[in-house]
């Protein structure tokens, strides 16, 4: 399944300038890493996670300017990307395609220069924490995910998910019970 | 060529901010253990080790210049009615 941009509603006018577009660029690296991973894990199709990754960070420079706090631009972000995901997940094409991405898609190493028996520890341990969220219920493997980003409070993965702090609490406690055993099944 | 991936059950509650990666390297053939003493590590751990392929941000830029190239949206009918452009 070829990477195909999603219909994003071209809203707000897009800002124009230098500083814009380096505000932009740092907000892309600053917040690349977490989206796609969150996306990546909880839909395990590495394809559809370009796509959405590219989808909300193009709605993202089309609202540059409104956000003056990091943590105002994290929270949206992953909002918007948590919506694309169920989206997703809900979606006729999800049920029903199934992709035709290569393995190769998933040996996206972050240093090059990693010796072979890392980059193979690397790829079988992400094969492992793959395969045991995909057998999570999705609402689990979401908090798992939110809360690995440890700049995230369980303030914000409550707003995030629409539940009480201490909900988001009860439930990771379990979600993490539940990794745990269904993990060391896939040793 | 062995790999342990160890997942220690314990009070996941507690350990949250207690996260200590140990790694032992013994010689260059030797397997490497790694042990994650939460889930949490253990996701950070792997979400380090994943790039973000390069392909996102060349996309991005291609939508964005073309943003760019195509000016201000045209305004929609009811935007003309009611006097103002409206954020969707």
């Amino acid at each position: 399944m070829s990477p195909v941009a999603t219909d994003v509603p071209h809203s707000a006018r897009p800002p124009v300038g230098e500083a814009e577009t380096r505000e932009f660029a740092r907000v892309y690296e600053d917040h690349s890493r977490e989206i796609y991973y969150l996306v990546l894990r909880f839909l395990g199709d590495p394809t559809r996670a370009e796509d959405i990754t590219h989808d909300v960070f193009l709605r993202a420079w089309r609202h540059l300017g409104e956000f003056r706090h990091e943590s105002a631009w994290r929270t949206w972000l992953y909002r918007i990307a948590i919506n694309q995901c169920r989206n997703h997940v809900s979606s006729w094409a999800s049920r029903h395609l199934v992709s035709n991405a290569d393995e190769s898609v998933w040996e996206s190493t972050e240093a090059k220069s990693d010796s072979p028996l890392r980059v193979l520890e690397i790829k079988e341990l992400g094969e492992r924490i793959h395969t045991t969220l995909e057998r999570l219920p999705p609402e689990y493997r979401l908090l798992l995910l939110l809360v690995a980003d440890q700049r995230l409070s369980y303030e914000e993965v409550g707003e995030l998910t629409g539940q009480t702090p201490d909900a988001v609490r009860g439930k990771l406690h379990r979600a993490r019970k539940l990794f745990s055993a269904q993990f060391s099944a896939t040793a | 060529m062995n790999h342990e991936h160890r997942l220690h059950r314990r009070d996941e509650h507690e350990s949250e901010h207690a996260e200590q990666l140990q790694s032992q390297a013994q010689g260059q053939t030797q397997s490497q253990a790694r042990e994650f003493e939460s889930v949490d590590a253990l996701l950070r751990a792997d979400r380090e080790s994943l790039a973000v392929p390069p392909e996102i941000g060349q996309r991005l830029a291609q939508s964005v210049a073309a943003d760019l190239a195509s000016g201000p949206r045209p305004r929609r009918w009811w935007e003309r009615l009611w006097g103002r452009r409206e954020e969707s």
